[in-house]
């Protein structure tokens, strides 16, 4: 017989209540007046003696829940510990880190993690509301993200296809040279930088790896075809040597040396933007900051946001793109 | 390779002489044959104009007689009604889905008007060479 939604709303409310390390051995009274407040119904102790004995039964009617009353403490109790109707023991201990959790996950769910992930937060979240306290829910992190962009739906397939290695067909439109392809690319990896994400293949048409922007990302199809693997080592070498996504000028790793006004240092001193990132103070507060890296559209808009404040002294060819720019 | 699953040829040829619009691909399923384009705006119009299908477009091959009627659109609407662009940067992604062409190597023409101008949305010899076709993994 399946179970009645109201029964077991009460059943989760029952089974809280008996895992409740701080507050053990709950009697009858304990029960109603915890089902009273968290579901705002009333309800009879008779019932809840039936929900007990159901509880008690064997699956699928009921949870094989180990319940009993203690005699010496007057309340009911798990003769087990550990059990829970869930099949997982959550303590309020776990409770309280899965909110954490869910706070940070919730945080950078928006555009950051698929649909289907965010379904199954949801679950998670459905389940531990219930069980956690009614207070107001404030928001404590935030982190930046925009709402989904455009391409964002195809999330999923390209991460299938990435974990899967399935090569993808898909239009591509630059939106530099204004043109359209349709190309055949082989994924290994989805990257997100600035709230913007990319996935990174080994592209059929340019004989090598590149990285297209799901905002450019049509119709993506997956294909049978034996996938053009990518050894983890040139992955590593193409992510950690380029700031950003774009690579500039003719893609090789080259010294970049910056001259920052003091104000500006503090930043750069605060946090590297780039492992090879070393900061060289002089006496008036100012740096000369030195990198190793491939330049990018990304590292040019960097040092724009810097406004005067920051200024490329080598190599030339950034230079004048910079000021380009400004 | 497997005719009954749905076969994808890349195909990236630009119209001529009017270089805005391209085709892109080509789906051939049991159900329908899929034309993919793009089109970009040109400064032709202030504000890059509008595109529209006519419903009577139809493909031929070069094996029979045969008219493959188009069935629907994905993203562009059926004429007289059209898609006004805003600026003449703009560009625009679209696919016209036709009766299903026979899975097998031959030449299509896609045909929106009998007597077009340069502007109307014709192909001719558009090459569908099975040799080169990728087999879709369908969900």
């Amino acid at each position: 017989m399946p179970i009645n939604k109201n029964a077991y709303r009460r059943y989760k409310v029952i089974d809280l209540c008996l895992r409740n390390k701080m507050r053990t051995y709950p009697n009858m009274n304990e029960l109603l007046a915890a089902i009273e407040e968290k579901l705002d119904v009333n309800t009879t102790a008779e019932t809840v003696q039936k929900d007990i004995a159901v509880m008690k039964k064997m699956p699928p009617d009921g949870f094989d829940a180990p319940i009993k009353f203690n005699r010496t403490h007057l309340g009911y109790e798990y003769t087990n510990p550990d059990f829970s109707i869930y099949g997982v023991s959550l303590n309020s201990n776990d409770v309280n880190s899965i909110n954490e959790a869910i706070d940070v996950i919730s945080s950078i769910g928006g555009s950051r993690v698929s649909e289907k992930f965010t379904h199954a937060i949801e679950k998670v979240l459905s389940n531990v509301q219930e069980m956690s306290n009614s207070e107001e829910k404030r928001r404590i992190i935030q982190t930046d993200h925009i709402s989904e962009g455009r391409g964002f739906e195809h999330f999923d397939l390209l991460y299938n296809a990435c974990r899967d290695r399935v090569p993808i067909s898909f239009v591509h439109y630059s939106y530099s040279r204004r043109e359209f392809k349709a190309l055949i690319v082989h994924p290994v990896l989805l990257k997100e930088f600035n709230n913007h994400w990319y996935v990174i293949g080994f592209s059929e048409e340019h004989r090598e790896l590149r990285t297209f922007g799901l905002d450019r990302v049509n119709a993506p199809e997956p294909i049978y075809k034996v996938f053009q693997d990518t050894s983890s080592d040139v992955i590593d070498e193409y992510l950690n040597d380029v700031y950003g996504v774009y690579p500039l000028h003719d893609g090789k790793k080259e010294n970049i040396i910056l001259h920052a006004s003091p104000m500006i240092t503090n930043y750069f001193r605060a946090q590297k933007i780039h492992k090879s990132q070393n900061v060289e103070m002089r006496s008036r507060g100012d740096a000369i900051i030195t990198f190793e890296l491939i330049p990018s559209m990304e590292f040019v808009s960097l040092i724009l946001s810097y406004g005067r404040q920051i200024r490329v002294v080598e190599p030339a060819y950034l230079a004048e793109i910079v000021e380009k720019n400004k | 390779m497997n005719k009954k699953r749905d076969l994808l040829l890349q195909l990236n040829v630009v119209r001529k002489p009017n270089t805005n619009l391209i085709i892109l691909r080509a789906i051939l399923s049991e159900t329908h044959t899929r034309i993919d384009f793009g089109y970009f705006a040109t400064d032709e119009y202030y504000r890059g104009g509008w595109i529209k299908m006519s419903p009577d477009s139809y493909l031929r091959t070069n094996s029979s007689e045969a008219k493959y009627k188009l069935k629907y659109t994905d993203d562009i609407p059926l004429a007289p009604a059209r898609l006004n662009f805003k600026s003449n940067k703009d560009w625009h992604y679209f696919s016209l889905f036709f009766e299903p062409i026979p899975k097998r190597s031959c030449k299509i023409d896609l045909i929106e008007v009998e007597n077009p101008q340069d502007t109307d949305f014709n192909y001719y010899g558009i090459q569908i060479d099975l040799n080169n076709a990728e087999e879709i993994i369908k969900p």
